[in-house]
């Protein structure tokens, strides 16, 4: 089982997969912080 | 409080071809500064003005083929001159960049644009031939001899001018303040290029309905992609008063709406509530070029052999007025916001958009003839690993109707086929955003058999990086009953 | 992928170092989250970054992966993510990272 407590969370979020700002959401609770979030746009 | 149904009654749009400027395009001009070779593969893969004009997904832009069409022909669509199925009447035209180079000088106040004394000698006469561009030519450009130009390239305080893949120059933009960026030439040679784009697209209005003439006119609305200002407020705006001024429309005010790619949405409903409210009685909506997005995926696209296709700008112009008992009806019960809770995915926009809206009117997915997404043309970004960009909205949008019990799993293959479209527009931002469709919907709306279009965009909203959230609005287009 | 990226993720290895960094990925192809995985393992494929060559050998996982699926609370996948599964070709995308993680590229 993967541990996300006490981790350094870098999210590489897509306009048209998964944005990283759900990605952020999805993850609030475990306890892990987030160092760096950008979502890309390719057009 | 005045009550007026506000309509559609005319949407137009242009395409420029300029080759010329392509190495201006944001990543064209980075990836020159950092290697210079690169601008001899760019210019020796730009296209023709023929080759352009005939690019069957450019000929569906301007209405000279239906969309239909596309699906029809296999890709690859450029080398290749669609020939035409049906008698159409086109919406708008195909500008070569040499009248345009010419009124992006007529269109600058300061000066700061000067064109080759030759150059001028050329492109006058054809300013004169053409319809849309003779409106707007009311005064005389900047000019400088041959060696004027030669001396401003060697002090190089400024952006030379070029044509096509001709290496001499043709004209000189300078910069235009030694201490504000955003008086730059780049940013004065995208802001004129919107400028120029958004009034030939207006004069488009003027040219092909009698019933609009320029002192009707009350307002222009923004809803392109530049930014006007100084160093003191670099987004200032009212872009849309400028392009008042120059198409001649002295009786209009202007402002602009900003909303990254979704600004047109906005900018229709904007002015659907004005002129509901009596506050105005005709409005234009204006979407003018992006200079920033030409040349975007040209790397992956010499990569693969391809022409340079990202060479056009684009400019479209829809007029809202008071209900005239035909034109379609901009239902403002409709509209659809994207409200912070809803966050950034894709599923959840499209819930926002499309769903709320149909739910509140009480109309399911057969009520709707076509969902108009962004319809930028897949054969620019899918060799750029971008995908068919239109196609995976509309697979999201079958998985939202599926997961609201609003479509069968079964259904989906018809769904996308029927009440969706091909791409086709150039990766102009706004300009794909559903607004590129808006002359289409209207005919469909008009002559066709539609009876409801919806209309959504999407604004990427995290790229000025003041939030992680995205943006969308949405609005239907109705039938006149 | 972005060269800005690349150089910020770059300067986040070196300061907290791959042990205590996870990258979650929420690419929307199978193309596009094989070359993010590459890039943040074995160093970008396409050598036009900072990560061009560089092996940061960090643990990257798509959101859509069974490993990181099954520590977000379920309640809250289903709300954020599930849908964004049905659109989008997951199931492609989560091979195709199981094989790249063992070490296979197609």
């Amino acid at each position: 089982m993967m541990e996300f407590r006490g981790k350094k969370i870098v999210i590489l979020g897509e306009r048209d997969g998964v944005p990283a700002h759900t990605i952020e959401q999805a993850i609030e609770n475990l306890g892990a912080e987030v160092v760096y979030a950008t979502t890309q746009c390719f057009v | 409080m005045a009550n007026f149904t506000p309509v559609v009654k005319a949407a137009t749009n242009v395409l420029i071809h300029t080759p010329g400027l392509t190495r201006y395009g944001s990543k064209p001009d980075r990836e020159i500064a950092a290697k210079p070779a690169r601008l001899q593969e760019l210019n020796g893969r730009l296209r023709t003005y023929a080759e352009a004009r005939d690019y069957l997904p450019n000929q569906v832009f301007v209405g000279q083929q239906s969309p239909e069409k596309l699906a029809e022909i296999a890709r690859p669509w450029f080398g290749h001159r669609a020939a035409l199925s049906e008698e159409r009447k086109s919406f708008g035209s195909v500008i070569d960049e040499r009248p345009f180079l010419a009124l992006v000088a007529l269109a600058d106040p300061f000066k700061h644009v000067a064109l080759l004394d030759r150059f001028w000698e050329e492109t006058a006469p054809m300013l004169q031939q053409s319809p849309v561009c003779k409106p707007l030519v009311a005064s005389s450009p900047n000019i400088v001899d041959a060696n004027g130009l030669k001396a401003k390239i060697a002090a190089g305080d400024g952006l030379p001018l070029f044509t096509g893949v001709d290496p001499q120059a043709v004209g000189w933009i300078a910069n235009g303040h030694k201490e504000d960026g955003s008086l730059s030439a780049i940013v004065l040679l995208e802001n004129l290029c919107g400028k120029v784009s958004a009034a030939l697209a207006l004069e488009e209005l003027f040219v092909r309905n009698d019933g609009l003439k320029k002192p009707d006119v009350g307002l222009v609305l923004g809803c392109s992609e530049e930014a006007v200002g100084d160093r003191y407020q670099r987004g200032g705006g009212n872009m849309a008063k400028a392009i008042a001024e120059f198409s001649g429309c002295a009786m209009a005010s202007g402002f602009d709406i900003k909303d990254f790619c979704a600004a047109p949405i906005p900018a229709l409903v904007t002015a659907a509530a004005l002129v509901h409210s009596g506050v105005v009685e005709n409005v234009i909506v204006a979407g003018g070029s992006s200079l920033p997005k030409l040349g975007m995926k040209f790397l992956y696209h010499l990569e693969k052999n391809m022409p340079i296709l990202e060479d056009m700008q684009a400019a479209v112009a829809v007029w809202i007025g008071q209900d005239d008992g035909k034109s379609p009806i901009v239902n403002l019960a409709s509209v659809g916001r994207h409200p912070v809770s809803a966050g950034a995915s894709l599923d959840q926009q499209l819930k926002s958009l499309v769903i709320d809206p149909l739910d509140r009117l009480e109309l399911e997915v057969p009520h709707i003839d076509k969902f108009v997404t962004e319809l930028h043309n897949p054969e620019i970004t899918l060799p750029a690993n971008g995908g068919d960009v239109a196609e995976r909205n509309y697979r999201m949008l079958a998985a939202v109707l599926v997961k609201a019990g609003k479509l069968a799993k079964s259904e989906i293959s018809v769904f996308m086929k029927e009440k969706g479209l091909p791409g086709y527009a150039p990766t102009q931002g706004h300009i794909a955003s559903a607004l590129a469709y808006v002359p289409h919907a209207y005919q469909g709306l008009t002559q066709g058999r539609f009876q409801r279009c919806v209309l959504f965009a999407r604004a990427s909203l995290f790229l000025g990086q003041m939030t992680q959230l995205s943006d969308g609005m949405s609005v239907m287009l109705e039938r006149h009953p | 992928m972005d060269l800005e990226v690349q150089g910020r993720v770059k300067q986040l290895a070196e300061e907290y170092g791959k042990d205590e960094l996870v990258v979650l990925l929420g690419a929307p192809n199978v193309d596009a989250a094989r070359v993010q995985f590459e890039t943040m393992t074995r160093g970008d494929p396409t050598y036009a970054g900072p990560l061009g060559g560089v092996e940061l050998g960090l643990a990257a996982y798509h959101v859509f992966e069974p490993a990181v699926k099954e520590v977000i609370d379920p309640a809250r996948y289903s709300d954020l993510i599930e849908t964004l599964e049905l659109g989008l070709e997951a199931d492609s995308i989560v091979e195709a990272l199981q094989q790249a993680r063992a070490g296979g590229n197609q």
